[in-house]
């Protein structure tokens, strides 16, 4: 069992409730969160790594801090701001330039830093009905901060920004205490520590790779209105001047939104599949097409094996999938039979489905990268892969068939967000399941000199799946290890692994290394890659367990004949290809 | 109903009150850390689990829970002035003492 994330809060104010909500929370990941010492912001920020030297056991750098401040007590002119005592802006926009630098500093201390944004108490009017137009407005000028803030932080690998209005809007009127802050110099209620605790957890589980990818969707009274059975698509609520039909609508497209942020959608439904098909097909207000799903169970079957089925057909794990039906009874079932899926309570009203979803903390993603928004793409592409297949006489002529290109690139500032996203995302071709923060990959790749990290982008005649291999290793002497070796499930068994495995053999030749090794870390979900060094990489097995695997450099790996790999970046020697 | 009532024990308001009270500042305390609600149970530290921040949010809570139970401010922010052996905070039945009290004078 892995031991709980150590977290760092750094505020001018008293964060024990904060602290002791984030580890009394049940949702996953477990927490242990230490207070740095309050009012005491910029020397913590300054102080680095040793402000962060958290106690307990295994003490050292926290894996994540949360800085959140009120923003008089960390911009001093934001005080005279309040006070209306009109400090000049360019002054007040250089104290957020320079509590920037502090938080860029201090970042490179800790795993993962994330920094409130900054509010004022939902009740503060103000400079009243010029507070957003007069240039000495407390609330325009908050608005200026804020935005400097964002822009210099924005891309910083491992700093996120989190919303702290939203947290504030959660409380209400009742978002500040004046009995907590006067007696212990706590601003905020409960509820507002409630609601930090929840987005936090959220962007921790997103800096773990722990984000929702396939959103498995009922269809009649979920994704539109009836029964499409009874009624036939002509009848179903869905568009129109209606309100309900307007909310179906709304929620399609609050989906139609996530597919293009990387979220893949799935149906399960008991219905007649040709009469269900149909109405996706065929009702002129469906914003959300056959193409948009990645799979789909229509038929008279539990729903919970169905939803383990196409899970498995997409090569997902039940922990990636999350369920909305309308039907409580069928979300207890689903709830019941596989508790790693997701079930979200869902509003027995349909107008309420939309802004449901978007309230949804399931999807947050630590990027957001190309890949991502081709991923819904891909699966269609995939339905092609597999027609072709069983159109085609031999996996040989498949494989010749599909046009395979395969484009190494060492690691670099633009590939860095999709490959520390591949590693903390990917699971079952994984050798060894490292996880990592932006900062601390970048960090672990320049210590030592003998470390080199490549990513794969691998395209066919049918799509471009994009960056979707990492290869990691390291020399020492005489012996190469393979630290990383990763591809996404959308590529595998394409012989792609073979090609890293090429590389990765001509990389340790020339750092000087005779032997290059890769040692399998088992975990539930990385059986395939140790199918693979075992059955099809040609590596020989080493140990007790066979859980080693050795290649001799002094021999050549070929490139496998069907695929074209080629490496790029500074002048890259092209490699021998195979014959076929 | 309060006719009925053993005369030493708390009304169900002020029992509701603290009570409630106690809950919203169980989860706000260390994990592992229960409070024991019976009336004996001490509160404030040394004897009791509750820090100073502790009784701050045992403060607020009990004023919040009197406010939804549609009673007055109960006082406690006054109590916190008192020494020890006159606190309502020594234990849970001091604390019911002081808020049924309290509830009385706003009678």
């Amino acid at each position: 069992m892995s031991r709980p994330l150590r977290g760092l809060l750094v505020s001018d104010f008293h964060t024990g409730n904060l602290a002791n909500l984030l580890a009394r929370d049940e949702s996953a990941p477990e927490v242990e969160a230490e207070s740095a010492p309050f009012g005491q912001v910029a020397s913590v920020l300054l102080g680095g790594k040793r402000a962060g030297n958290t106690s307990g056991e295994g003490g050292g750098e926290p894996d994540f801090a949360l800085v959140w401040t009120r923003p008089e007590a960390v911009i001093q002119r934001f005080g005279q701001v309040l006070a209306m005592e009109a400090p000049p802006v360019e002054d007040l926009l250089h104290e957020v330039d320079a509590f920037v630098a502090q938080l860029r500093t201090f970042a490179q201390g800790v795993g993962t830093l994330f920094v409130a944004t900054w509010s004022r108490m939902p009740g503060d009017r103000g400079l009243g009905i010029l507070d957003l137009s007069h240039p000495e407005g407390p609330g325009r000028l908050l608005h200026q901060m804020n935005a400097r803030l964002m822009e210099g932080l924005a891309g910083v690998p491992g700093i996120y920004l989190l919303d702290s209005d939203r947290w504030m809007a959660q409380g209400g009127e009742g978002a500040a205490d004046p009995r907590l802050w006067y007696l212990a110099k706590v601003p905020y209620s409960p509820v507002v520590f409630r609601a930090a605790v929840r987005e936090l957890k959220a962007g921790l589980r997103a800096v773990q790779g722990r984000t929702r990818k396939l959103l498995i969707l009922d269809l009649d009274d979920t994704l539109w209105g009836g029964i499409v059975g009874e009624t036939g698509w002509q009848g179903l609520r869905l568009g129109g001047h209606d309100a309900q039909g307007e909310a179906y609508l709304d929620f399609q497209r609050g989906l139609k939104a996530l597919t293009r942020r990387g979220v893949i959608l799935g149906i399960v439904s008991k219905n007649d599949p040709e009469v269900a098909l149909t109405a996706i097909r065929e009702h002129p207000e469906m914003i959300l097409r056959a193409e948009d799903f990645a799979g789909w169970r229509i038929n008279w079957l539990d729903k919970a094996q169905n939803v383990a089925e196409l899970v498995s057909e997409l090569n997902l794990g039940l922990d990636a999938a999350v369920f909305i039906d309308d039907n409580p009874a069928e979300r207890g079932r689903v709830r019941e039979a596989l508790p790693q899926v997701a079930v979200p309570e869902w509003p027995e009203d349909p107008l309420r489905y939309a802004s449901k979803l978007r309230s949804l903390d399931l999807f947050d993603q630590a990027q957001l990268s190309a890949e991502d928004r081709k991923r819904s793409g891909s699966y269609a592409a995939e339905r092609e892969r597999k027609h072709l297949l069983t159109s085609t006489g031999s996996m040989e002529e498949w494989l010749e068939r599909l046009e395979l290109e395969v484009r190494a690139r060492p690691l670099d500032p633009s590939t860095l967000p999709r490959a520390v996203q591949l590693l903390n995302k990917t699971n079952q071709m994984n050798l060894r399941t490292r996880r990592f923060s932006e900062g601390d990959f970048l960090a672990w790749g320049r210590e030592g000199c003998s470390r080199e990290v490549w990513t794969f982008r691998v395209r066919d005649r049918f799509s471009d799946a994009g960056l979707t291999g990492l290869l990691s290793i390291s020399a020492e002497g005489e012996e190469a290890k393979t630290e990383d070796f990763i591809l996404s499930c959308r590529v595998f068994g394409r012989e792609v692994e073979n090609a890293m495995i090429h590389l990765a053999v001509e990389r340790a030749r020339e750092l000087g290394a005779r032997t290059l090794t890769a040692e399998y870390l088992e975990t539930d979900r990385n059986g395939p890659c140790l199918s693979f060094f075992r059955d099809r990489s040609g590596l020989t097995p080493e140990g007790k367990e066979e859980r080693v695997f050795r290649w001799d450099l002094d021999r050549g790996y070929p490139v496998p004949s069907h695929l074209k790999l080629t490496l790029e970046g500074a002048s890259q020697p092209q490699p021998q290809q195979a014959q076929p | 109903m309060k006719e009925a009532m053993d005369p030493g024990a708390p009304s169900p308001v002020a029992e509701g009150i603290v009570g409630e009270a106690l809950r919203e500042v169980e989860g706000l305390l260390p994990p592992g850390i229960v409070l024991d609600t019976g009336p004996e149970a001490p509160l404030a530290a040394p004897e009791g689990p509750l820090d100073s921040l502790g009784i701050v949010n045992l403060v607020a809570a009990a004023e919040e829970a009197a406010a939804h139970h549609g009673s007055g401010p109960v006082g406690l922010m006054e109590a916190l002035s008192l020494p020890l052996e006159e606190s309502p905070f020594r234990t849970v039945g001091t604390l019911q003492a002081w808020v049924e009290a309290a509830l009385a004078g706003k009678g």
